[in-house]
């Protein structure tokens, strides 16, 4: 997979599950999920789930942090990474 | 740059600020706002922060030159500020040993060593720790500073723990440093939770001034929410005891539910010091009195504790279990909550020294967790209908979710402050003796549904406005000139006004008096007795009193043991083989001897002084060295009453062939003899007598009732049994030809009105006794000279000598002088 579509994919995923497929207008792929509290344990759980499903790869509980998921863009780059790139 | 101080101050990457005209003129206002923040929480005591205000001199000028120096120093200034904070707090010996306490765990944590070498040493570490707190050894220099060391510590480093496992902790050195320096922190005992990475990740992550500006607000939301609680607990808290309908019963447990204003005040207005030096911390606590779900509650009520307890204990239980079993969320909730019974127990041991875990906080935890598990299943099921409620159904909803878990969270907390659930049960009972109850019941929920639905269109219609935040700083300001304003008043008028009175002291109830045990938060804010000091528990007299005594089967309960000897808490407390805290008398006395016998309370005992201090054998030495030829002789015992003294009279007295016996009444004897009779009840103790017997039988009191019920249905029988132990008394002397003989004894901080004091002289002279009075034994002193110490209301060594003076001269003067005509005329 690319990067720009694992990108859309995550923000596809964020614009369905957080936002009920209706994305505010100010938000952006650097808009803060964790911290702001947009995305609470449940929803992130749920997300780390899907992503580890669709892309077959396996996150570990230290990693569950605003440093990995705190936006569209750091999520991507931290899926990125577990993609072994 | 000198590349010695380049190695030593290394680079922090982020945007040094630009110093121009606005910055200095922002450093200005938000030092002023600091100094205001200071003011007005010393004029107005808001106790929490006592100390931070105390220490505002060093924050503010640490805070100046802070904004002056270069990003790359400021980690480094903020833990010498630290530094300095400590030495002026402890002064040298007691600051050093905290900074090696706090130093030393650090040193372990960034040790290059393997990960369960490193847990073993700091478990090694906190265990020897807690072995001083816990008070195997009396050393009261380094349990002094225990609770501030752990106060820094306990969670700190638990996170550091989990972090060195996981991630390389190789930041900046001074960052890493001032994690566990951190100055704020050393100014409540109670802290929230900060998060290693938030800490570091949050150090400028954003503009200065929106920094500023966030501390700014934290601080000064923290200071109106508790000056909210205060208004509301001085203005509208009632007793235990008024309660008897369904307002009352409401009223009692709301205004209990928003002493949680004290504690988010609290945590909020210490994350606000914190981020004056460049961390920008989020907000500690939501909105949570308007949560409309129990999952919801959760998120906004201490965040900092949800997000540790979420990162050390639901995610790795989630992660560990999650492919084992289809309920892994709800058991991973269940060992969160598990885990929060013991981190209560931890945090309070860690700043109290008090090891006990009630039942109470256990069913609080697990109803808690309980709840969240089954909002979260009915979540689950109510979002798989995906129809969208309209404008006005929506805000019912929320009015009647917010509703339900506003009602259900404040009969949690209430249960949680109780004393015990048959308390709460009795109070229940009570209020629903009202014929009135259901409509009552009906109207207070009525009300909350509207005030929560006004409530939601009020929030709805704040959101539509763009700069939202901007309009509630604003409105801050606003209130918080208020304040100032207030505060200024207060400061010149005095403490004398009806401002003051709201806002500036915290009065208590006749229940919050009485009750015997604080409850969890008040424990944790009462455990700093005042300033920079600890209630040390191994130095508590209670525990040196404890040593010294044995548990009877009988009404008396516990004696002191004969011939025991303890130095334990610095001062000498032994006894006679009699088990009398006096020396060695022999059973046989001479005729030319006068002898006393005094049956007496903790006051009489000398709780808190040496054996030497004791007013009695002050007095005793006294005479004797005067050419009088006495013996006093000491029965006298803590957590006596006037009961216990009628045993005693009846089965220890008479061996001994005293002259007299003196018994000792106190100040607001009758109102606590309900007290006394209720743990006689509670421990099923014989009564002995018949006429015990009978008023446990009419007053109805039994053994399963609470406390507060035990001691409500005894009030109407206080004056016939204090009177009926006094005629008792007085009649088992007559019978024994020893005359009896009351003093009145006052407390070192207790005032006794003329009614109250003639009202107990009466009862005593209307039994027989020959009555005296030390009343004004310690005119003229301040309490806190003559106490033991501010948390030990007993006479110190120049209380006893003071009570001794007034005791030696009417016992020379009056009884001696007619036992030696009575006894010449015998002769």
């Amino acid at each position: 997979m690319e990067r720009e579509a694992l990108k859309d994919s995550v923000r596809n995923y964020v614009s369905e599950n957080i936002f009920g497929n209706e994305l505010p207008k100010d938000f952006n792929d650097d808009t803060p999920l964790v911290s702001s509290r947009l995305l609470d344990s449940i929803m992130t759980l749920k997300m780390i789930s899907h992503f580890e499903d669709e892309l077959n790869v396996e996150c570990k509980a230290h990693e569950v942090t605003a440093d990995n998921l705190d936006s569209v863009n750091i999520f991507t780059a931290f899926l990125w990474k577990k993609l072994g790139n | 740059m000198n590349p010695f101080f380049q190695k030593i101050f290394p680079e922090i990457k982020t945007e040094e600020p630009p110093h121009n005209k606005w910055y200095f003129l922002n450093l200005l206002f938000y030092s002023l706002v600091l100094a205001s923040a200071g003011f007005i929480t010393h004029v107005l005591h808001v106790d929490s922060l006592e100390r931070i205000t105390e220490l505002l001199p060093i924050i503010i000028t640490s805070f100046v030159l802070h904004a002056i120096v270069r990003i790359r120093f400021r980690p480094a200034l903020f833990v010498l500020t630290f530094v300095i904070a400590v030495y002026y707090a402890f002064g040298f010996f007691s600051g050093f040993i905290l900074l090696g306490l706090i130093l030393l765990p650090f040193l372990l944590l960034n040790l290059k060593i393997s990960g369960s070498f490193r847990l073993l040493l700091i478990v090694a570490f906190l265990v020897t720790l807690g072995c001083f707190s816990f008070g195997f050894s009396y050393m009261p220099r380094l349990q002094l500073v225990i609770p501030y060391a752990a106060a820094l510590l306990m969670f700190r480093s638990v996170i550091c723990l989990y972090e060195a496992k996981h991630h390389p902790m190789n930041e900046n050195f001074w960052l890493r440093l001032s994690y566990f320096f951190c100055v704020p922190n050393l100014a409540f005992l109670f802290f929230p939770i900060v998060d290693y990475r938030t800490h570091i990740n949050s150090y400028y992550n954003t503009s200065v001034n929106l920094i500023w500006k966030r501390g700014s607000i934290y601080i000064l939301f923290g200071i109106a929410q508790f000056l909210l609680y205060r208004i509301i607990h001085n203005k509208f808290s009632i007793s235990t005891n008024a309660v008897h309908d369904a307002f009352t019963l409401s009223q009692l447990i709301v205004v209990n539910y928003f002493s949680l204003l004290k504690i988010s005040g609290t945590l909020t207005a210490g994350a606000g010091f914190v981020c004056f030096f460049g961390y920008n911390l989020p907000a500690p606590f939501g909105n949570y009195f308007f949560s409309d779900s129990f999952g919801d509650y959760w998120r906004k009520v201490n965040i900092y504790w949800r997000e540790f307890m979420m990162k050390l204990v639901y995610y790795p239980v989630y992660f560990a279990i999650r492919k084992k079993t289809k309920w892994s969320t709800e058991l991973s909730i269940i060992v969160v909550f598990i885990c929060s019974i013991f981190f209560h127990w931890y945090q309070k041991f860690w700043i109290t020294g008090l090891h006990t875990l009630s039942i109470i906080d256990i069913i609080f935890w697990c109803s808690l967790g309980a709840l969240i598990i089954l909002n979260q299943q009915f979540d689950l099921l109510f979002t798989k209908q995906k129809t969208s409620p309209g404008f006005f159904k929506t805000h019912l909803s929320k009015a009647a979710k917010t509703s339900l878990v506003f009602l259900v969270m404040s009969i949690l907390i209430w249960l949680w402050e109780s004393n015990s659930w048959s308390e709460m049960r009795f109070i229940i009972s009570k209020s629903l003796s009202s014929e009135k109850f259901i409509y009552q019941l009906a109207l207070v929920i009525s009300t909350l549904f509207v005030a929560n639905l006004l409530f939601s269109f009020l929030n709805d219609f704040a959101n539509s406005f763009t700069n939202r935040a901007n309009t509630q700083f604003k409105l801050l300001v606003a209130g918080f000139l208020l304040l100032l304003f207030t505060s200024s008043i207060v400061f010149l008028k005095g403490e004398e006004n009806s401002v003051y009175k709201l806002l500036g002291a915290e009065t208590k109830t006749s229940s919050e008096t009485e009750k015997d045990e604080a409850d969890y938060y008040e424990t944790i804010f009462q455990a700093s007795t005042s300033k920079w000091q600890t209630k040390i528990v191994r130095n508590n007299p209670e525990r040196a009193f404890r040593s010294v005594t044995s548990k009877t089967g009988d009404l008396l309960m516990r004696v002191l043991r004969p011939s025991a000897v303890t130095h334990e808490d610095g001062y000498l407390l032994s006894t006679n083989s009699y088990g009398m805290r006096d020396k060695e008398y022999s059973l046989n006395k001479s005729d030319s001897v006068f002898r006393g016998m005094l049956l007496g309370t903790s006051y009489e005992m000398g709780s808190g002084v040496e054996d030497s201090c004791v007013f009695e054998n002050i007095t005793e030495r006294a005479l004797n060295n005067s050419g009088e030829n006495i013996e006093l002789l000491n029965y006298s015992m803590g957590l006596y009453s006037s009961a216990q003294h009628v045993y005693l009279m009846d089965k220890k007295v008479s061996p001994f062939h005293p002259d007299v016996v003196f018994i000792f009444s106190h100040t607001g004897e009758l109102e606590r003899f309900p007290n006394f009779f209720t743990r006689y009840i509670r421990s099923g103790v014989d009564l002995c007598y018949a006429y015990l017997n009978q008023v446990k039988e009419r007053s109805g009191v039994n053994q399963t009732q609470s406390e507060l019920e035990i001691k409500e249905r005894l009030r109407p029988y206080t004056t016939e049994m204090v009177q009926w132990c006094y005629d008792t008394i007085a009649k088992m002397c007559k019978e024994q030809n020893i005359e009896p003989i009351w003093f009145f004894v006052p407390t070192t901080n207790g005032k006794i009105t003329e009614e109250a004091f003639n009202r107990q002289l009466s009862m005593a002279q209307q039994a027989g006794f020959i009555c005296y009075s030390l009343a004004d034994a310690f005119k003229g002193y301040n309490p806190n000279d003559i106490q033991v110490s501010e948390t030990d209301s007993h006479p110190n060594c120049l209380g006893h000598h003071l009570l001794s003076e007034k005791f030696s001269d009417i016992l020379q003067h009056k009884i001696l002088k007619q036992w030696k005509e009575k006894h010449s005329k015998i002769q």
